[in-house]
């Protein structure tokens, strides 16, 4: 059939010099149709132990010479004691400033030289130490993180050094609508606990290396890392040399603090911090919906799809498509260890931000009521999720995410084994349910971050109640 | 015996050599086609370059190659629906961008489903126009005016790229204007501007694909054969041949913004992508700013401690590069002490030259690189797509890379001493309003 058609198409190769022009010819391209699927399965992943009982979970895949190496910590911003928040942070960020013989830029250089990188990272549910490399330079790349695991030295001077870099960092933060916006969600949702705690310069300035040293002792362990290996190496490989640099890290067991609850949120309120003259808005909302591990998760995953999740989902298509009030607007599900949160979030025009809330609200109220989510809609949304699955694995880094994922957050053995039966199993009536009973626009946070003056009438007019803040989320005047 | 190792040495390292194998041919028509199967899994990516930015834009018009671009997602004649719809179902990843030089496109998708992208991707090389309507064109002027508040209008220092270009080409040079242009601009296209770019720019015979993924090769051609043999090739569009920008002198501009730091950045125009000295200038970014040991990152921030961050690299372009350094000052510190550290490194180095073992560790890391983007199947589509359309030959990587493996010392020194003079540059700064 195709053949027959690329011939009916090839262009000429001679002109018949004494023929007529031939008329115009309407082009119909041929309606598109599938070739034949072709098979895939889920990269394996090869789990071993080191002789200190850290796990190691290794996904092989050999395209390229490289090699990552992740150690990732239980333990993170929760772990902060009252009054120090940000230690755990400074922590992990020291630990690569100097460590076994090398100072900072010793470490730098002795990267370099090997063309490898290595970095540490640390949230509020944990933290890591991880580094890249060419296959051939392992070795002097896992001599260097052991170094920085075992043998950091929590220089003094740098410690004043970064601190400052923070605290530069923070009035930055202060400037951005963007991470006010997110930093005052946090507080709005937490309060002083969890993600809301934040460090602040006070808070810096009670954090001393001599902390570091014991936040480090007390808080990584072997029992509570993971070790998460991807590239061109195999389990077999990589445990032998990991042992005999990590083997004689044997921390005992940390108690780690208790999960905090997900917070209960009242009637659905503005949030807004005022950013003088801004021509648009930074908007965000969010709720927790339901824990990750929930039965009903994929079915909601699903419905949030179609509802905001792509491009061409209900809330996207009305706000830029049709209104042309932002260039894009998207929501999304999350966890951490609170539980699964549901979040919207787009930049909208100044002018537009009320009547951009009135869609929003207006989308979500009707998904639960008139016009609930359709066959064709449900259908869209799970092939989306089963039919792109494959290409999540084209690298190591989503499976080894997804591992880390269900350690550090418990999630059920079948997440990523289960993952397209639980999705071709979602019916358009659990996908309604699911969404029209857990996302309640009467429950939600909302922050705002723009010019006061211009949205602040046009919020009111929604007669949704309005708290200013200021830009670290202090409530500064309510109405 | 030495002889015998510094082979193996080499064997090895050509052996480890980033390598994309793929097949180039050119349809009647005039578009470039090529083919890259890569089986690692069931996916497959359509990726589209057409060889038109903003440099190309008409007086009065500019942020119209971006609008354009926008356009091409609202429908074409056999499709006249959004892009994304279609594609989202199958578990597609697609979007598209501008720069300054080029307009790119591209689908990934599962393998089975090549016929639909194909189909897609053609209708709208060859039948945008017939799905075009006033009113499509009105929304996206608003949506990407949107996306200019939101990337360039609202974050501090975002008219910082706006900046840079106005101030280090002059009014009338293509890359004067920033891609994403200014609001009344964007606002005063017209269906006629739409329709004119289509006829001169969205030709088969300006354009190159690339295909990389899981397909035969086989079915490949039969589908470039159906979908976008019928397109009709037009006249060869003429890019505007600018004289090569220069500063006569220092050039000074101070922008005051709501921002809480002076930032700085400075540039010096620069040989143009794949000319001489372009690689030799990467390697000296590595030399200069790459690493805590580098050296103004290591002046600047750990030393005497007045900058937050340090950054410098060569930014390539078709018609002529520049050269950019950028350092943001700590509290307490101000833009003119960063410029007098930073001479001062530029100096130092200007005089003593890089090192051997310099050009090893940046030699390595754009080694590091090229294998990290040939990974996926997106990425060495649009490095294959770079290639060609720069080029003309996707397979320019070996040579690419050659011009990293083959620099010296001696080049590199010679491209600071000849391309970065400390009296003939551009030196912005943002930052906030005077006390």
């Amino acid at each position: 059939m195709l053949l027959a058609l690329v011939l009916a198409c090839a262009p000429k190769p001679v002109a018949v010099v004494d023929a007529p022009p031939p008329a115009p010819v309407e082009h119909v391209p041929p309606a598109p149709s599938p070739l034949s699927a072709r098979p895939f399965t889920v990269p394996a992943v090869a789990e071993g132990r080191l002789k200190n009982g850290a796990r190691v979970a290794v996904v092989e895949n050999h395209e390229a010479p490289l090699v990552s190496v992740t150690l990732s910590f239980a333990a993170g911003g929760l772990s902060d004691p009252p009054g120090k928040v940000g230690l755990s942070a400074a922590t992990l960020d020291l630990m690569n400033e100097g460590a076994g013989k090398r100072d900072a830029v010793g470490i730098s250089a002795e990267l370099r030289r090997i063309g490898a990188s290595l970095g540490t990272s640390s949230g509020t549910d944990g933290s890591s130490l991880s580094a890249t490399c060419l296959r051939d330079k392992l070795e002097p790349t896992l001599d260097l993180l052991a170094d920085v695991l075992l043998r950091p030295t929590f220089p003094e001077k740098d410690w004043t050094r970064i601190k400052q870099l923070w605290i530069d960092d923070l009035a930055a933060a202060r400037a951005s609508p963007a991470r006010i916006a997110d930093r005052v969600m946090s507080r709005v949702l937490f309060g002083d606990g969890y993600r809301g705690r934040r460090y602040d310069e006070a808070s810096l300035a009670k954090i001393g290396v001599r902390d570091m040293k014991a936040w480090y002792k007390a808080n990584l362990s072997p029992a509570q890392t993971l070790v998460l290996v991807g590239g061109d190496i195999t389990l077999a490989e990589v445990v032998p040399l990991l042992d005999a640099r990590l083997g004689g890290w044997k921390t005992p067991p940390v108690k780690l603090p208790s999960r905090p609850a997900p917070p209960p949120l009242g009637a659905t309120t503005v949030h807004l911090v005022d950013k003088p003259d801004a021509p648009q808005s930074v908007v965000r909302a969010a709720a927790y919906v339901a824990r990750p591990g929930d039965p009903d998760w994929m079915a909601l995953s699903v419905a949030n799809t179609a509802m905001g999740g792509q491009f061409a989902s209900r809330i996207n298509l009305n706000l830029r498509e049709k209104q042309g009030f932002t260039y894009g607007a998207r929501t999304s599900l999350g966890y951490d260890l609170a539980g699964g949160s549901w979040g919207f979030s787009s930049n909208i025009r100044t002018d537009a931000t009320g009547p951009a809330l009135v869609e929003l609200f207006k989308e979500l109220r009707e998904a639960r009521g008139e016009r609930p989510l359709a066959d064709q809609e449900v259908d869209e949304g799970r092939g989306a999720a089963v039919n792109g699955y494959a290409l999540r694995f084209e690298t190591p880094d989503y499976l080894l995410g997804q591992v880390d994922t269900m350690w550090t957050y418990e999630l059920p053995a079948d997440w990523v084994s289960g993952y397209l039966d639980r999705a071709r199993a979602v019916t358009t009536a659990a996908a309604q349910a699911a969404f029209a009973t857990r996302v309640d626009p009467d429950k939600l946070a909302l922050v705002v971050v723009g010019s006061a003056a211009a949205v602040r009438p046009q919020l009111e007019a929604l007669g949704l109640p309005v708290v200013l803040h200021d830009v670290d989320g202090n409530v500064i005047g309510e109405r | 015996m030495i002889l015998l190792l510094l082979a193996i040495a080499l064997a090895e390292s050509i052996a480890r050599a980033p390598t994309i194998p793929f097949t180039k041919y050119e349809l009647p028509n005039g578009l470039d086609v090529t083919l890259a199967p890569d089986h690692s899994v069931p996916f497959a990516c359509v990726n589209v370059w057409y060889d038109v930015g903003s440099k190309d834009e008409s007086p009065g018009r500019s942020g119209f190659a971006h609008l354009f671009e926008h356009l091409m997602f609202n429908g074409s004649k056999h499709h006249d629906d959004e892009f994304f719809k279609p594609l989202q179902p199958l578990g597609a990843r697609l979007n598209g961008s501008t720069n300054l030089d080029r307009t790119n496109y591209y689908e990934c998708l599962p393998s089975e489903q090549l016929p639909l992208a194909m189909f897609l991707e053609a209708d709208r090389m060859g039948w945008l126009l017939p799905a075009l309507t006033a009113e499509k064109l009105q929304n996206q002027k608003d949506v990407v005016r949107n996306e200019r508040r939101q990337n360039y209008d609202n974050p501090p220092y975002g008219q910082a790229w706006i900046e840079l270009l106005k101030n280090s080409f002059p009014e009338g040079h293509p890359y004067h204007i920033a891609t994403i242009g200014r609001h009344e601009e964007i606002e005063a296209a017209t269906l006629d501007d739409v329709s004119a770019f289509f006829r001169k720019w969205y030709l088969p015979n300006n354009a190159s694909l690339v295909l990389s993924g899981d397909f035969d090769e086989a079915t490949a051609r039969q589908l470039v054969d159906t979908y976008f043999a019928p397109i009709p090739r037009a006249e060869q569009p003429v890019h505007p041949a600018p004289s090569p920008a220069r500063f006569e002198a220092e050039k000074r501009v101070r922008v005051a913004d709501d921002v809480p730091f002076d930032r700085v950045w400075m540039t010096w125009h620069s040989p143009a992508l794949f000319a001489p000295g372009d690689a030799e200038l990467d390697l000296l970014s590595s030399a200069l700013a790459e690493g805590k040991d580098s050296r103004l990152y290591k002046a600047l921030v750990i030393d005497q401690q007045i900058a937050q961050d340090v950054s410098a690299r060569q930014n390539s372009l078709a018609h002529q590069s520049f050269y950019l350094i950028e350092a943001t000052a700590s509290a307490g510190h101000s833009a003119e002490e960063l410029v007098v550290a930073i001479d001062k490194v530029l100096a130092d180095v200007r005089a003593q030259g890089v090192t051997a073992e310099d050009l090893d560790v940046g030699r390595t890391a754009y080694e590091v690189q090229f294998f990290a983007q040939i990974t996926t199947i997106q990425g060495k589509a649009d490095l294959l797509n770079n290639y060609n359309t720069r080029t003309g030959d996707p397979g320019y990587m070996g040579k690419d890379l050659d011009r990293y493996r083959l620099a010296t010392v001696d080049g590199v020194n010679k491209a600071l001493r000849e391309w970065l003079p400390p009296d003939r540059r551009l030196v912005l700064v943002i930052g906030p309003e005077a006390q």
